[in-house]
């Protein structure tokens, strides 16, 4: 951007430490060097939208009283949609978890909706989602990694380490490194497959949006949606599926 | 329900190539880098590229035994 010419955006405040691309070309963009700070400054909105849905909920619940588990209005509100997100979310937990399934729904519901709203925000324009950088998807995978291991320690104690072992002792040494190596496979299946779909994404709609800028682009928006909506469920139905396997006893 | 869990294993089956190319390249990754520990060029770059593969063909059989014959009777021994 000229400096001689006056725009509006110039003199927004944060918008200048959003664009300033001060990226460290290194491993073909993916990682950069922290003095980029849109993808932080947009997780920073995602969250502080979430606390707040959070507040509204929990004060509607406060509102309704101590027994008051019925929905409070009829109509359409936040704290009704929020209801039926997480329901749904607990159900579908459920199916796959069994009864452990309640003990994990604040981690997994907290990763879902993070991005769920990151990569919707992604789609308004203007806005960014910090799911099209690697760094927060690494971040959003290692929670998980080091949550299934936590929660395998926590299960087992140290007969967890028999899951890495393989069915027999003659065949341990062998199947530890194949085991740990799966194990790290994961953290890079999960970050890359969501930066990867969410940063193609904007690519696509940005080279739409530049060729052609009045109708065709909504396509793309409708794909989009498609694709945030799928990528979350994709996420969180693997981060389910591992939990699951640390919980279960060795194979 | 039966439509919506062929969903689930559509979704879960989808990750798998994924997974396979990630364990092939972490496996690679680690063998270069403890090469460079111990400077035993090509070595262990080898063996844990062969690991690597053998993780990535694990995560298959691992995926067909949980997903294809989780429901059925008929799931292989172990």
């Amino acid at each position: 951007m000229s400096a001689d010419t006056f725009i509006f955006l110039d003199h927004t405040p944060l918008y200048t430490a959003i664009e300033q691309p001060a990226t460290v070309e290194k491993f073909g963009g993916m990682v950069n060097n922290g003095l980029e700070a849109s993808p932080i400054i947009h997780a920073a909105l995602a969250s502080a939208l979430l606390v707040g849905i959070a507040f509204l909920v929990n004060r509607s619940y406060t509102n309704r009283g101590r027994n008051g588990l019925a929905p409070a209005e009829k109509t359409f509100s936040v704290s009704n949609l929020m209801e039926l997100a997480v329901t749904g979310l607990l159900q579908f937990m459920e199916s796959l978890m069994g009864s452990e399934a309640r003990r994990f729904v604040p981690l997994i519901g907290g990763t879902a909706f993070f991005i769920l709203f990151n990569n919707l925000m992604g789609l308004v324009p203007g806005l960014d989602g910090a799911t099209a950088n690697f760094n927060t998807t690494l971040a959003c995978a290692l929670v998980i990694f080091v949550a299934t291991h936590v929660v395998g320690v926590r299960t087992h104690g140290a007969a967890y380490i028999k899951q890495f072992l393989g069915p027999v002792w003659w065949l341990a040494w062998l199947m530890f490194p194949i085991e740990l190596i799966g194990h790290f496979a994961r953290i890079l299946s999960l970050s890359v497959r969501l930066y990867g779909n969410m940063m193609g994404d904007h690519r696509v709609l940005a080279i739409f949006l530049a060729l052609v800028a009045l109708g065709v682009p909504v396509i793309f928006m409708g794909m989009g949606i498609f694709i945030a909506l799928v990528q979350t469920f994709v996420f969180t139905l693997l981060s389910i599926l591992y939990i699951t396997f640390a919980l279960e006893e060795a194979h | 329900m039966a439509k919506s869990r062929g969903l689930y294993e559509l979704l879960k089956l989808s990750s798998l190539g994924l997974e396979m190319g990630a364990a092939v390249v972490i496996g690679l990754l680690m063998g270069v880098w403890l090469d460079r520990q111990f400077s035993t060029e090509p070595w262990l770059t080898l063996l844990f590229l062969g690991f690597g593969f053998a993780a990535a063909v694990k995560a298959v059989v691992r995926a067909l035994r949980k997903g294809i014959f989780a429901d059925e009777n008929d799931a292989p021994e172990e």
